[in-house]
């Protein structure tokens, strides 16, 4: 097991590392931006380092600072938290050349999954339902017409090198379909550095369904159940459960074998997800893409399976064997009961969900049985402008989904955070509203049922 | 002045792991010392109520004129009355800091050298790579705050330069 290890991450994710490492006995280092001075988990790391001036290109993003960090603190990984540098194939690799593990899977499954053609093309040859569309690359308006034709609108034209729901665009018609295929190439290029596009059926109502992966380097892979993310805001998740509303036993048990599949093809280590859209309309599920890291709703699976994903993250690229056998999580799983989380963010529903940086005036936490807050803020924290808007994570767990939804109630209730606009109230809203308790809802629930687009 | 601020200032000093803290309210000073004698003095402005850190040269040991003249505006060291501009020379990034270009030659530079803007203060390694940083700024070197063969993080202060 590692001895000390770098954490290239910030927020609440640096601070729920370290408290895995401290439980472990693992010496934490904490490489942080100018922004990040103040926050509070520098001070619970063994050691923190500044690797740059605010912007993230410049620190968390910042190889040169952060790989000489890790070699100046004398460690023997790095954990690359979520976003930033997680799926960076090039880090990797540079990590690994420099002899510091890092703590995720090898360097060429981040490079295929990374890439969403190659991945689907994986996921087609490994049996598993994908969404009708282009097999690989659109090369041309001409060509994302004719395959539009034949899929039949909407389509949907997405980047290939994109991810986390961004860079993607709805064309009902030719007309629009032509406009959009040159302003998403442009887009693309300008946000990942590639502008290659493919093209897919839009599934106009659907849920979001993923499954947790735990992957050794010794070739066992296990599937610790999926997570429903269906509760969405402009494809970014606001709502995360487990186990998932929507499916009877059979599709779950598909998706979940789906799942282990592509990894297995993938030649995949340590922890990741596949995620897949789940059609209302058909009751089919298609694969549709895989992160190769963490991910922000992680607690979720941690409470149904009593797991510390991080631990297991840890010991898998220090070259230990799983210590499950799929037997084991199957007996967890099906005593789990039942997890939700909730993001709240610095963010002003009123104004569009326009990020709101500021001061946190007044900051009191929900406690209590099987409630759980990750978050780095503190009353008179003040929230940066240059990263994203995450403040925490509100995470219960409950015997069934309305235990779960009750808890969250109360415990949404019970936290005070004030000074600035968050999605706290929105948040609560949607935990009161009959649609979301009946576990009836697709994608489009936000936008259709609340208005909020 | 009364016992009760006398003991917040002590109080205050102890926070902030301060060495040396001297205090002018209209004819009353208030000077105190814990610990060895410090390199750069830290001046408290009751009236402004304002703390600011102004690096000045250590002079005759710290002592901070008596007209209680602001030293230094909030944000910034501001020069002052006889006193030439001070200015930190930072690391651009994170590394091990040398002062010799190899450990048998000699120091760059040395506390009372005189820098020119193109001139190389010292080496920060990372990854490998030798990395020389120059002076940026034109003055006389008064203090080195980092000892050779030391790890540095970004926007650590290196060297304190009295500007021309």
């Amino acid at each position: 097991m590692f001895s000390r290890i770098l954490i290239a991450n910030r927020g609440e994710i640096a601070l729920r590392i370290i408290r895995t490492c401290k439980r472990l006995g693992i010496e934490t280092v904490v490489a942080y931006s100018q922004a990040d001075k103040d926050a509070i988990y520098l001070k619970l790391a063994d050691r923190a380092i500044c690797i740059g001036p605010p912007p993230a290109k410049q620190s968390y993003l910042h190889f040169n600072n952060i790989i000489a960090a890790a070699e100046v603190a004398d460690v023997d990984a790095i954990h690359p938290g979520y976003g930033f540098l997680s799926e960076n194939a090039a880090f990797a690799e540079v990590c690994r050349s420099c002899k510091i593990a890092f703590i995720g899977p090898p360097t060429e499954a981040i490079a295929t999954l990374g890439d969403k053609i190659r991945a689907k093309a994986l996921a087609r040859e490994a049996g598993v339902p994908t969404i009708p569309g282009s097999e690989g690359a659109v090369e041309s308006e001409d060509q994302a017409l004719k395959m539009a034709e034949k899929f039949g609108y909407p389509v949907l034209l997405k980047a290939a090198a994109g991810g986390g729901g961004r860079g993607m665009r709805i064309s009902h018609n030719p007309i629009s379909l032509r406009t959009n295929f040159q302003q998403a190439r442009a887009e693309a290029e300008a946000a990942f550095g590639d502008g290659t596009l493919y093209l897919e059926k839009l599934i106009e109502s659907m849920r979001h369904v993923e499954v947790q992966i735990l992957a050794d380097e010794h070739g066992n892979v296990l599937q610790l159940g999926e997570r429903d993310c269906t509760v969405q805001r402009r494809n970014q998740k606001l709502i995360e459960e487990s186990p998932s509303p929507a499916l009877d036993k059979r599709t779950r048990y598909d998706i979940q074998i789906a799942a282990t599949r592509i990894m297995k093809a993938a030649k995949y280590a340590n922890a990741g997800t596949v995620e897949f859209i789940y059609d209302l309309r058909n009751g089919k599920f298609y694969f549709m893409e895989v992160n190769t890291r963490l991910q922000v709703e992680h607690p979720v699976t941690e409470f149904v399976t009593g797991l510390d994903l991080v631990e297991e993250q840890l010991r898998i690229a220090a070259g230990e064997k799983l210590r499950w056998r799929q037997k084991d999580i199957a007996a967890r799983l099906a005593a789990g009961g039942h997890s939700i989380e909730c993001r709240l963010n610095a963010e002003d529903p009123r104004r569009g969900f326009a990020p709101s940086p500021g001061k946190i005036t007044f900051y009191c936490p929900p406690v209590g049985r099987e409630v759980r807050l990750d978050t780095h803020v503190y009353a008179g924290y003040v929230v940066p402008s240059f990263y994203d808007s995450l403040l925490g994570k509100l995470v219960v767990h409950g015997a069934d989904r309305i235990e779960a939804i009750r808890r969250m109630r109360h415990a949404l209730d019970e936290l005070v955070l004030e000074g600035l606009p968050t999605t706290k109230p929105l948040l609560r809203e949607i935990f009161g509203h009959a649609k979301f308790v009946a576990g009836n809802y697709d994608t489009n629930f936000l936008a259709t049922e609340m208005g909020l687009g | 002045m009364n016992l009760e601020t006398i003991e917040k200032l002590i109080q205050f000093m102890e926070q902030h792991g301060l060495t040396e803290l001297q205090v002018h309210e209209g004819d009353l000073e208030f000077k105190a010392r814990r610990g060895e004698r410090p390199q750069a003095p830290f001046i408290f402005q009751p009236a402004h109520g304002l703390v600011t850190a102004a690096p000045l040269p250590a002079e005759n040991g710290g002592a901070a004129p008596a007209n209680g003249q602001a030293a230094a505006a909030a944000g910034g060291a501001g020069p002052r009355p006889g006193r030439k501009e001070m200015k930190e020379i930072c690391s651009p990034m994170v590394g091990t800091f040398y002062r010799r270009p190899s450990p048998s030659a000699p120091p760059y530079k040395e506390v009372g050298d005189h820098v020119h803007k193109d001139d190389v203060v010292c080496i920060v390694e990372a990854m490998k790579v030798m990395n020389e940083i120059k002076a940026e700024v034109n003055g006389v070197i008064r203090k080195i705050f980092v000892e050779d063969s030391s790890s540095i993080e970004y926007g650590q202060p290196l060297f304190l330069v009295e500007l021309d």
